[in-house]
């Protein structure tokens, strides 16, 4: 089962992209509240989380830098800039 | 028992087996019994096997091979001691090759359901190497002549010392040749797809529900470290079982054994097997408890634990193909439904999963279902006791990576998209 399992990388991909829980990364600098008002509404609309941030005031700068899967899985944080990884 | 100064007869040189029908007659102390003629057993084997038909759980295999070990050391011991005539003892030790090959195994049938200290599996051991020698002496089947059941094959020894003793050695062995191994290959073959897919980043879940990213490489390399820590708990718990309780004999005083008999035996074992056994120190805790095989165990239950979790997690990233998560693809190995066609179902994490602990099935057969039409009933074995060495030579055999098998959906989809062209 292990030696011969293969990923299905096209829905990793899709999952990646219908995700709203990456707006994780936005919190320490937009606030847990703000945040939390931008999942709920990319939900309710059936939005991408990305348009559910620009149409909530996140600039399509701070959204491109922060919100990055890849660089999400290496821990740190946005608001760090000496220290986070991501800053 | 005096050392009878009989002269060493001729050994014959006669393959296994006996060509005989109908029933032999067989005693022990309680009278005659009549057993199958064509069976090296004898009568109190024959008991066992009538007053004990229960069910169909026999005593492992691999416990009688452990006993072959058990019962040459005696005789080595107790022949180079003057106690047995050296072609006794040798006759013995020829026949304890054939019990440790398997070439005997047929010859020890019985259930695991006995007297609760091993008794008749040890007499069991007894009669057959008895009734062995004597055909190999071409004496009376049966008539405990020129080599005795008990006062030649279990000189020095009682079920008390020796099954433990054998469990322990079956035990040890299993762990060492077949589960550490097998977990070992597993583990190796997650840390290669850890690696292959370092970069691969996917969405995490808690709760069963979206949470922030990672890379499968990442959640990989946490069943990689998992089955680290069980592969050094499971080395670390089967240590115990290194220690022996032969010597002890009945209530671990040692009467009828010789001095020193339990640390000779140990070091004929530990020569024999190439495995560091030695005596207990204390042979009442080694023979008046099971604990160390309870420790062990515990250890083969924490990797259970870490079986079921991998296999679990892998089941449901690789449900679908179309409703399910199906972040993962798995390997086809068998039809999943006799009326479903097409149906595959991951069946291989079922078997990695369920081999190894009585307690864990009990426990998870209780609450694995997940999302309904999976119930578990297989039997939860109810007495540690006798269920011990059937664990201990079982453990391994489910854990093992099935070997890579082609995948039917992918070809499927291959061949569909070939077809298009």
């Amino acid at each position: 089962m292990i030696e011969g399992a293969e990923l299905n990388r096209p829905k990793l991909k899709e999952n990646i992209e219908r995700s709203v829980m990456m707006v994780t990364a936005l919190s320490p600098i937009i606030g847990y509240d703000k945040a939390s008002v931008i999942s709920h509404y990319a939900i309710d609309h059936d939005l991408a989380l990305k348009q559910a941030a620009l149409d909530n005031g996140v600039s399509e700068e701070l959204y491109d830098r922060v919100v990055n899967p890849l660089a999400l899985t290496q821990g740190g944080s946005a608001d760090l800039p000496s220290n986070g990884k991501r800053g | 028992m005096t050392v009878s100064n009989d002269a060493a007869p001729k050994i014959l040189d006669l393959p296994i087996g006996l060509h005989a029908t109908g029933m032999r007659r067989e005693f022990d102390s309680l009278g005659e019994v009549e057993v199958p003629a064509d069976r090296y057993w004898g009568a109190q084997t024959q008991r066992s096997l009538e007053h004990f038909n229960i069910g169909n759980d026999r005593m492992p295999k691999e416990v009688y091979h452990a006993y072959g070990y058990v019962k040459k050391a005696a005789a080595i011991v107790n022949t180079s001691a003057g106690r047995m005539p050296e072609w006794k003892g040798h006759l013995i030790e020829r026949v304890c090759d054939e019990v440790i090959s398997g070439a005997l195994d047929e010859d020890f049938p019985l259930y695991v359901w006995q007297t609760g200290s091993g008794t008749q599996s040890n007499m069991n051991v007894n009669e057959v190497i008895s009734n062995r020698c004597i055909q190999l002496v071409g004496g009376t089947l049966g008539s405990q002549e020129p080599v005795h059941p008990n006062d030649h094959v279990n000189m020095g020894q009682s079920s008390n010392d020796t099954f433990p003793t054998a469990m322990h050695i079956a035990a040890y062995t299993m762990a060492t040749e077949k589960t550490i191994p097998a977990l070992r290959r597993l583990r190796d073959a997650i840390e290669r797809k850890s690696r292959k897919w370092a970069d691969a980043v996917k969405i995490g879940r808690t709760h069963l529900e979206d949470a922030v990213p990672l890379t499968v490489g990442q959640e990989w390399s946490g069943y990689v470290g998992a089955l680290d820590d069980a592969i050094a708990e499971v080395e670390h718990v089967t240590h115990g079982l290194l220690k022996l309780a032969m010597g002890g004999t009945a209530v671990g005083t040692g009467l009828n054994a010789p001095p020193g008999f339990g640390e000779q035996v140990a070091a004929e074992i530990a020569s024999m097997t190439a495995a560091p056994f030695e005596t207990a120190t204390n042979k009442f805790t080694a023979q008046g408890t099971l604990d160390r095989m309870v420790r062990a165990h515990a250890g083969l239950k924490v990797t259970a634990v870490t079986l079921f979790k991998i296999a679990n997690d892998l089941r449901w990233l690789g449900s679908g193909p179309r409703t399910g998560i199906h972040e993962l693809i798995l390997p086809a190995n068998e039809p999943g439904s006799s009326i479903m066609p097409g149906k595959v179902n991951p069946t291989p994490g079922r078997g990695d999963a369920d081999g190894l602990h009585p307690d864990h099935l009990l426990r998870s057969g209780a609450d694995d279902g997940r999302l309904g039409g999976e119930l578990r009933a297989e039997r939860i074995p109810t007495d540690p006791d006798q269920q011990l060495p059937a664990l201990g030579a079982d453990h391994g055999r489910h854990v093992r990576p099935p070997p890579r098998i082609h995948d039917r959906r992918r070809r499927t989809e291959q061949a569909q998209a070939e077809g298009e062209h």
